[in-house]
């Protein structure tokens, strides 16, 4: 009989690998693919990115720069201008870490790392480290993954919770939330489509702003060649070889060769002036 | 044991038996069709069961979840009636049971790659307040009165765990602690005017019964679109205890025709520790998602023989269900369905067990309706059931006669879900 269960067992596990196929989720229903934010959904997504932000902060102490942080927060704030989010107020600061990394937080809260700027030889670079975690903020790509909505205002909605129960609940997802969301942040990182995708936003915010959107692929292949140890990145992004292949092409498609300025006078001034240690 | 509780429930009174007691209905496995979305697809939900009530019906769904977090809660009123023809004399016996309930309350959410869970459902609840009187019944009863008072509800409460295999294949467990509680007040008193004579007999029965539901779930897609889904379940009692107490008195029946004998006040109580015996039940349930606006399932369920002399053996049951979901707007969608409930009584008459209820042999048939509300993260449903058959039933105690049955039952329910 055990023997019996067994066979039946692995012959259902060999049916299904057999069967496997790669489809859409035939199971979502058309109530649950509605995509309109609420205002009630971007307070939520700030009040949560805030969270998100605070708990980034203790791990990882901001780095006690004044001017510096200023000139990544004028950076930033011009490159976020020229992004799909103007319902939100971005925030740019760099933190003391000798990871090579960069952080975004729902609700418009970016961080780059001490140890990243120091690979960053132009300013265009450097707009396309931080427009690819604005596009990651536009994108909602945690937002989408975690489900981060607002409380509905809808009388039918307010009825469901009352004969539903108390929103203890909420509290406690709430707070799950915010772990999970540093585990693909330090762990498991976002999506590969996701990443990919805040590539392409990223280079069009950097166009658009007048850096050359090349400035990130230049980036990515220096620090590809660095010791593994000292470039954390690749524990949370994607293979660089297919990244820098995809936006590459994808630049030279979407954008065209146009010639932008790169900002290394001015990056290497401040750079000297700010003595990044 | 066994003895004295036959000398107990063997005493004759003139029409019904204290064994004719019992109206949990034993002898049917598909009574209150659990959770809110389930009960408008008639309960075939083996094969989609990608929503909280999917812990009840096949935990493996549950992996395919959407949402961070999501609950549901489902608040019904049940109602059950049952008539017997030709019972008492000329008249029938209606038999009514209602009770408002709090069907179904599930929770679940993510733990890393996997899908936790908690659910409380209600799959049986009587609750029956009853006073009749019947006059001129015979020759012998001038007048017949029946009260009843009985309160059987079974409750199961569980965790369930469930993952995601693959895009096409997914499995689950869920751990119900089964618990019933059944207690029945039964008194009858029987009188004759001329020349004066009368029978009193009091009942108290109550049993408690713990036990163990494990629900085993697999949910495969084999083509897209098209999901199949296997589940496997009993209940396990563990723990039972059943006390009663009888009182009886009779003068005046001792002549003929009906030679009772004349019996003082008197008082009896005993218990017993007899488990109930339950059937396996295996589900297997196909589903088809033709699109994002509709589905349609299909269930067949399997329930085992069972050999209980205790409690009554119990015959192999299949049941099926049939249910279709369409969205008229992207907020509102019905749901309909059809489903069985057939009678798993051994062929009438039988030789009444020990604490079985009633013997009938009834098959009943039934359609629900549902229609649903949805905001972005809620829904509401308000739907019913109702479900009609006629058959046969053992109603006379000592007796292989057997009555004519009508069971009528319907349900009415109000939910909600919403995730967070």
């Amino acid at each position: 009989m055990k023997r019996q269960i067994i066979i039946s067992l692995t012959a259902l596990l060999l049916l299904n690998s057999a069967i496997c196929h790669s489809k859409e989720n035939f199971r979502e229903r058309i109530s649950r693919m509605e995509n309109r934010y609420t205002s009630s959904d971007v307070d939520e997504e700030v009040r949560f990115g805030r969270e998100i932000a605070a708990r980034i902060l203790g791990r990882i102490p901001l780095y006690n720069n004044n001017e510096l942080n200023r000139y990544i927060s004028l950076l930033g704030k011009a490159l976020a201008g020229n992004s799909s989010r103007s319902d939100i107020e971005f925030h740019f600061a760099v933190l003391d870490s000798e990871e090579v990394n960069a952080y975004s937080a729902p609700g418009g809260y970016v961080f780059i790392t001490k140890a990243a700027l120091r690979y960053v030889k132009d300013e265009s670079e450097l707009a396309g480290i931080i427009s690819h975690e604005i596009a990651h903020i536009t994108e909602r790509h945690i937002v989408k993954e975690l489900n981060i909505k607002g409380m509905e205002d809808d009388p039918v909605a307010g009825f469901a919770r009352f004969i539903g129960g108390g929103t203890d609940v909420a509290k406690v997802a709430f707070a799950q939330a915010v772990d999970k969301a540093l585990d693909i942040l330090f762990k498991d990182g976002y999506k590969r489509e996701d990443e990919l995708e805040s590539d392409r936003i990223g280079a069009i915010i950097c166009a658009s702003t007048g850096y050359d959107p090349k400035g990130i692929v230049r980036y990515l292949r220096r620090i590809k060649d660095l010791d593994e140890k000292k470039a954390n990145v690749g524990k949370t992004h994607p293979v660089f070889d297919r990244r820098i292949s995809e936006l590459e092409t994808f630049i030279n498609q979407e954008v065209g060769n146009i010639k932008s300025p790169l900002g290394i006078g001015r990056f290497e001034k401040i750079l000297e002036r700010l003595k990044i240690k | 044991m066994k003895r004295k509780l036959r000398i107990f429930f063997g005493f004759l009174i003139i029409l019904l038996g204290s064994k004719g007691v019992l109206l949990a209905d034993d002898f049917h496995y598909n009574n209150i069709i659990v959770g809110d979305r389930a009960a408008g697809l008639g309960g075939a939900y083996i094969a989609v069961s990608d929503d909280a009530a999917g812990m009840y019906y096949n935990p493996a769904g549950v992996a395919y979840t959407v949402g961070r977090n999501l609950s549901a809660s489902v608040n019904a009123y049940h109602n059950l009636e049952k008539k017997f023809d030709g019972v008492i004399g000329s008249y029938g016996w209606k038999r009514k049971s209602s009770a408002l309930i709090p069907n179904f309350f599930g929770i679940v959410q993510p733990v890393g790659d996997i899908k936790l869970g908690l659910s409380y459902a209600v799959p049986d609840s009587i609750k029956e307040d009853q006073d009749h009187v019947f006059f001129n019944v015979n020759n012998n009863v001038d007048r017949y009165v029946i009260n009843l008072n009985n309160d059987d509800n079974t409750y199961n409460i569980g965790i369930t765990v469930a993952k995601e295999i693959s895009k096409s294949f997914s499995t689950g467990l869920t751990l119900y602690l089964h618990r019933r509680e059944n207690q029945i007040i039964f008194n009858q008193f029987i009188e004759r005017t001329g020349p004066a004579a009368y029978e009193w007999t009091g009942n108290y029965l109550e049993t408690n019964e713990t036990g163990i539901r494990p629900v085993i779930g697999l949910m495969f897609s084999p083509a897209d679109k098209f999901s199949v889904g296997l589940s496997l379940s009993r209940i396990f009692v563990i723990d039972s205890s059943s006390t009663y107490q009888f009182t009886q008195s009779r003068q005046g029946y001792s002549a003929a025709p009906t030679n009772l004998p004349d019996l003082t006040p008197s008082a009896t109580f005993s218990v017993t520790d007899s488990k109930r015996k339950y059937p396996y039940h295996l589900g297997v349930g196909f589903a088809y998602f033709p699109s994002n606006a509709f589905l349609c399932a299909f269930d067949i369920n399997y329930f085992s023989r069972v050999d209980d002399d205790i409690f009554g053996d119990k015959k192999a049951v299949i049941n099926l269900a049939l249910g279709a979901e369409y969205y008229i707007t992207r907020s509102w969608a019905i749901r309909a369905g059809l489903f069985t409930n057939r009678s798993n009584s051994e062929s009438l008459p039988v030789t009444r067990s020990e604490f079985s209820p009633i013997p009938e042999d009834t098959d009943l048939y039934g359609g629900t309706l549902s229609i649903s509300r949805f905001t972005r993260n809620t829904s509401v449903t308000l739907g019913g059931s109702f479900s009609y058959g006629t058959g046969k039933a053992q109603v006379v105690s000592g007796s292989n006669s057997l009555q004519d049955e009508t069971i009528r039952s319907w349900t009415i329910f109000i939910s909600s879900s919403y995730s967070y």
